[in-house]
């Protein structure tokens, strides 16, 4: 049950052959099991049970929504009503969510069940999942190693088989770089896809929830689900919603890699895994590999953190401790305050078009980069991330090394575009994926691409 | 114990790293950010209005009294 896949699962649950309630328990059996040393939980939702009777009862009557009783986690920055939400910091933690975000509501609607809340780093700040108020989450695929972060929970779970789908929330890699490092498939939908309505921002320009999920048909059902437009976020598209499970398979596209990534992978053993995976893909579909030119990908990180700051600390000031929690700056850890501290003080009026100004600049010059290589090619394919996650513990003190990380995986949230990771193969044991970029809202494209590779291998 | 000032010396410090890094990219845009038609959120109905929203919120509040959330003024 634990590596059933998400089709073969669900097919399951809706002949009969699985109860949703069967589902549940056994799920909360491998949390009671392993979570004691992956500790990707925060909160397990007590009501699980009842809720999955419920939708049984619905199956039965031939009435079930699309997740009919998969067991679904949440990353602890999305609100769920009744279900604590602590961004996995001391903030918040003793907050309770007072309304469902949109995506929560989309979710109980076609009947997926809300298992837990998930760790993550503290208000998403993190590239490890260590920076968490709750602990550091285990990597079920690499013990001992980290996960990824920040989306840490999100991608150890579904990894280790206690919930069948969960919804992180990507900035600059926080779904991608876990769900490398733990060997599961992630997507960041293109900007304006899903709707952000209850999730707590890191960085409102650049943030997109989206899914995580052992297969690419998991995640192809859940970015079906969860899409779409909303009146309550002005950044949705009213764009039509595919069944993005509907596979094709991509014959003839126009794969591009380039050495402008190339040079910013610090572990050659990764890109060679990564550009022969692209290569046999490219066979199999009968497509042309071309080597595209990046021209200011390099700048990404640098580019990324200065927009990161700056909306981290605007959208940090409501957590002053007079309606809910604490007050931030006096309970968070050292990350979060980093970005709290240095958001301030370049948004100082003195510093007007020195930082945050120069910083949209370039993002725009990345977002034309890709436009361009987008007219030569139809997806880009990089590693996820330039190194192998490190042990849990290890010493960083430079917060520019742990930036590092999502060197390969920033330059899509800078572009608006969607990108996704599937497992291509293993270093040391170690998982290590393909990450496909496709152009903005050509997210079934990129599941097509996801689906040709996890059907090759 | 947090060295609050140390850190913002550190944070201004990578800022000022990363910002001069930028200065490469020679080009320079002045038309950027997201662009949308309708940026207001205009939703058509009130979604809270009748349920027990307000009591779910309350219940986060430090202090509350008579049904509103105490909150000293003087820091303000």
């Amino acid at each position: 049950m634990v590596n059933m896949l998400v089709k073969e699962k669900l097919d399951k649950l809706k002949k009969g052959e699985l109860s949703a309630v069967d589902n549940i328990l056994n799920c909360i059996k491998v949390i009671e099991k392993e979570d004691k040393k992956i500790n990707a939980f925060i909160h397990v939702n007590k009501n699980a049970v009842e809720e999955a009777k419920l939708v049984d009862e619905k199956i039965k009557k031939g009435k079930a929504g699309k997740l009919a009783g998969l067991a679904i986690g949440l990353k602890s920055n999305i609100n769920v009503t009744g279900l604590p939400i602590t961004c996995a910091s001391k903030t918040l933690k003793n907050y309770i969510g007072t309304y469902d975000a949109d995506v929560v509501e989309k979710i109980k609607k076609e009947d997926g069940v809300i298992i837990g809340m998930l760790n993550c780093d503290e208000f998403a700040c993190g590239s490890s999942g260590e920076t968490s108020a709750f602990g550091a989450t285990d990597n079920p695929a690499a013990p001992g190693r980290i996960p990824g972060g920040s989306s840490s929970g999100s991608a150890a779970s579904v990894a280790a088989g206690m919930c069948d789908i969960s919804l992180g929330s990507d900035t600059g890699g926080s779904i991608r770089n876990p769900a490398s490092h733990c060997g599961v498939v992630g997507i960041k939908p293109s900007y304006g896809r899903v709707s952000r309505y209850g999730l707590i921002d890191l960085s409102m320009s650049l943030d997109q929830i989206g899914p995580v999920s052992k297969d690419v048909y998991g995640a192809a059902l859940m970015l079906s689900v969860i899409s779409g437009k909303s009146e309550y976020d002005a950044t949705t598209f009213d764009k039509p919603v595919p069944d993005y499970t509907k596979f094709k398979v991509p014959k003839k596209i126009r794969i591009g890699l380039s050495d402008d990534f190339k040079r910013l992978c610090s572990d050659e053993r990764i890109y060679a895994l990564v550009e022969k995976s692209a290569k046999k893909l490219a066979e199999k579909l009968g497509s042309e590999v071309k080597n595209i030119k990046l021209k200011y990908v390099d700048l990404a990180i640098q580019t990324y953190y200065p927009l990161c700051y700056v909306e981290f600390f605007s959208g940090t000031r409501k957590f002053d401790g007079r309606r809910y929690g604490e007050k931030i700056e006096d309970a968070c850890g050292e990350e979060v305050l980093r970005r709290i501290l240095g958001g301030q003080e370049i948004s100082k009026a003195e510093f007007h078009g020195k930082y945050y100004r120069k910083a949209l600049q370039v993002k725009e010059l990345i977002k034309e980069d890709f436009e361009k290589a987008f007219k030569d090619v139809d997806i880009i394919i990089s590693p996820a991330t330039p190194v192998l996650p490190h042990k849990i513990g290890t010493k960083i003190t430079d917060p520019k090394v742990m930036y590092a990380y999502d060197a390969f995986t920033i330059p899509a949230n800078l572009a608006e575009i969607c990108a996704g990771v599937v497992k291509c193969g293993e270093i040391e044991g170690i998982p290590v994926s393909l990450h496909v970029m496709a152009p903005a809202f050509k997210d079934e494209l990129l599941f097509n691409v996801l689906k040709a590779w996890e059907d090759l291998e | 114990m947090v060295d609050k000032e140390k850190i913002k010396e550190q944070a201004k410090k990578l800022m000022d790293e990363f910002v001069s890094a930028l200065e490469k990219a020679e080009e320079v845009k002045e038309d950027f950010g997201v662009k949308r038609k309708d940026v207001m959120r205009t939703p058509s109905k009130d979604k809270y209005k009748g349920t027990d929203f307000k009591e779910r919120m309350l219940k986060n509040a430090p202090k509350v009294e008579d049904e509103q959330i105490v909150a000293e003024k003087k820091k303000w």
